[in-house]
């Protein structure tokens, strides 16, 4: 539990506060609170805020340790300057309340100290300082590889390693000039292929049965013949599904008939089991326990007869990143298709490259987790 | 449709209103939350006791139009001597809405309250409030910090008797694929790896192989027991309801600000394969009130993480 009282509150050097004999507790319960909050991650921009019951404040200081800048004030005058630290009771709107935001510096650092420190001087002439401590957090990603590795191998060749506590979202590409590319291997790729098929069979079916929607039955199909289906990754699977569903969810006969071509359709395939457990293995696979999504767990490189470059992008985002594109995409964005898409596109990602010689007789395929192990140090 | 853009323009329209009704009033006006609409409503309870402002109104009338563009709804209740609503004060018509007050007087009520409910735009208040959830829990696993703080407190002083926003939602994203992927033990992965392989080999030549996979998948079907794996998974899945979820892994600290409202999946879901959607989040809204007594809230979400991790430990055990 992090109660209030729990946290580091430095109470007043000796020369200025001796008069003052409030214990702690009491100031930040009933007069005093500043507020700071916790798990903070480098690059956020952090608000804080001060409330006091006491007549007796007739200054503010703040100070800054290891945060960057203010760049907002709350209830200070319109002309009072981003840069002023020495806050007068007349610069208040209103009284007894000051606000503000903090932005944090992204560091080399994973566990960077940084502090706010709060100084009140009293119209007694003494003074009160309250100093919140705070870590700012973050992951850095270091990619350790041979030059060369000849296959086949026991443990994977290649490590990430990443140093920190924050969750991280990765992601893998091949350059256009790497020998060996990642790709979806054909099992996969046969599984999509399956369910589509057999969705755009149904579908057609329905069209006979529920004549009065052909217009939108039409649409869902022209969904499925539309676009090329080589690409498709889960993601984008699921965001024409999901597109359908949406047509689907205004109407609930054709949502009816509709799911029971989709049970249909799958289970008359014979697949069904294999539709099941790939995405379950899929899902176990990504990694999370780590705090590492992968976004594609299911990526392979596939090495030409006698080996090759592997030349690679690591794209990786932190978790405030993806949170901030995500919740500024929904309100941006109709649909989920254009919400995914712009997923991909927006996230600005960082990136690591790597370049490695990986040697094979014959050609194959070697599942991505099986070249590449995610290590995380705390 | 038609919003009001900024709390200025609902401070006018309150002040507009508070100048055309007489007599001794206590008027408020709230910014109300909704989850798809934000309302700017101004309250007025109006005691209209004494002879003279009751001759006061009879004479001048009262009678107010309405744009329903701008507004969703007006709606009077009698207070005293009989509290129920007062249907007949307002008349909706496609172009407008008609606030006839006198039927109010005519009631021979000696109080009434008045409600107008304005749409708000969502921007305006993003004006006012700066909120902040933890982006994910770092030094508790357990606790997400929440606050929100006005901006500009002094906007909200206008001269009514209350001024507020009410259910102000700030939102967090709770990760859960750690905790399901951890929790699910491993010869159930174990399981579905050979199940995926097995299901993969088409070489007619791979009789063999195919049949020492199935002797390994038998073993870790009797660890399993009777129940089918997808079973296991619908249970899973039922256990992420999103009420089920709010009531059974989601509390707020003690004597804090926020009140936890409700959930649902984040935007952030795993689509294994577009098939099998598990959730990688789910985001928590939890709410708060601002007003001029009460200009910051702070608080800690608590996420049960222990006991969610045990429960899906139990479900496949």
């Amino acid at each position: 539990m992090v109660m209030e009282s729990e946290e580091m509150e430095v109470y007043l050097p000796k020369d200025i506060t001796q008069e003052e004999e409030i214990p702690i507790e009491e100031i930040e319960s009933k007069e005093i609170k500043v507020y700071l909050s916790r798990d903070i991650i480098q690059g956020e921009e952090i608000p804080f805020y001060i409330l006091w019951e006491r007549d007796d404040i007739q200054q503010i200081i703040l100070e800054l340790r290891g945060f960057e800048k203010i760049t907002e004030y709350h209830n200070v005058k319109d002309n009072f300057p981003l840069e002023g630290r020495t806050i007068e009771i007349g610069d208040l709107k209103i009284p007894r309340y000051l606000g503000g935001v903090l932005k944090t510096e992204e560091t080399e650092d994973p566990y960077m100290k940084a502090a706010l420190i709060v100084i009140f001087k009293l119209s007694n002439g003494n003074s009160i300082k309250i100093v919140k401590e705070r870590t700012l957090f973050t992951t850095h990603l270091k990619i350790i590889s041979p030059d060369y590795i000849e296959g086949p191998f026991d443990k994977p060749p290649i490590e990430i390693q990443l140093k920190g506590s924050t969750t991280v979202f990765i992601n893998f590409e091949s350059t256009n000039d790497s020998d060996i590319e990642f790709i979806l291997p054909d099992e996969i790729k046969n599984v999509f292929e399956r369910i589509h098929q057999s969705l755009v069979e149904g579908i057609g079916n329905l069209k006979n049965e529920y004549p009065e929607y052909s217009s939108e039955i039409d649409l869902l199909i022209r969904f499925f013949f539309g676009e090329e289906t080589d690409k498709l990754a889960g993601q984008e699977y699921y965001h024409k599904y999901k597109e359908i569903e949406d047509i689907l969810s205004s109407n609930r006969a054709l949502l009816e008939g509709f799911g029971i071509v989709f049970v249909n359709s799958i289970l008359s395939q014979g697949g069904a089991r294999n539709t099941f457990f790939k995405p379950l293995v899929e899902y176990f696979t990504s990694n999370a326990a780590k705090k590492v999504f992968l976004e594609s767990p299911f990526l392979s490189a596939k090495v030409p007869k006698g080996g090759g470059y592997l030349k690679a992008i690591v794209c990786y985002e932190d978790i405030l990143e993806r949170i901030n594109v995500i919740r500024d995409l929904m309100e941006r964005t109709d649909s989920i298709k254009d919400f995914i898409g712009k997923l991909q596109d927006e996230t600005e990602k960082k990136q690591l490259c790597f370049e490695v010689f990986l040697k094979s007789k014959d050609e194959v395929v070697i599942p991505i987790q099986n070249l590449i192990k995610i290590r995380r140090i705390f | 449709m038609e919003t009001l853009g900024s709390i200025r323009d609902l401070l006018e329209v309150g002040r507009n209103l508070s100048s055309w009704i007489k007599g001794e009033k206590f008027e408020s006006l709230r910014i109300v939350c909704k989850p798809h609409e934000y309302q700017g409503i101004y309250t007025a309870t109006v005691h209209a006791g004494n002879y003279f402002s009751r001759q006061y109104t009879k004479r001048f009338g009262l009678v107010k139009e309405f744009d329903p563009r701008e507004v969703c709804e007006v709606k009077v209740y009698g207070l005293k001597p009989l509290s129920k609503r007062v249907y007949d004060a307002v008349v909706y018509t496609p172009t407008k809405i008609i606030l006839n007050l006198n039927k109010a007087i005519e009631l021979n009520l000696e109080s009434f309250r008045l409600e107008v409910v304005y749409r708000m735009d969502e921007v305006s208040l993003r004006g006012l409030v700066r909120s902040r959830s933890s982006p994910e829990p770092l030094e508790d696993k357990r606790l997400y910090h929440l606050s929100a703080q006005l901006k500009d407190p002094s906007s909200l002083v206008a001269g009514f008797s209350e001024c507020e926003i009410e259910d102000y939602p700030v939102t967090v994203d709770v990760y859960l694929q750690g905790e399901i992927n951890t929790n699910i033990p491993n010869y159930i992965k174990r399981m579905s790896e050979i199940e995926a392989e097995i299901l993969k080999d088409y070489d007619p030549h791979h009789g063999v192989k195919i049949i020492e996979l199935q002797k390994k998948r038998a073993g870790y079907k009797r660890r399993l027991g009777k129940e089918d794996l997808r079973s296991k998974l619908n249970e899973l899945s039922l256990a992420l309801r999103p009420t089920r979820f709010r009531n059974n892994y989601l509390g707020i600290e003690q004597k804090r600000d926020f009140i936890l409202d409700h959930c649902r999946w984040g935007a952030d879901i795993f689509r294994a394969l577009g098939l099998l959607m598990l959730p990688r989040t789910m985001e928590v809204i939890s709410k708060t009130n601002l007003s001029l007594d009460k200009k910051a809230a702070s608080g800690v979400m608590v996420y049960k993480s222990g006991k969610f991790s045990k429960d899906i430990q139990e479900l496949f055990s």
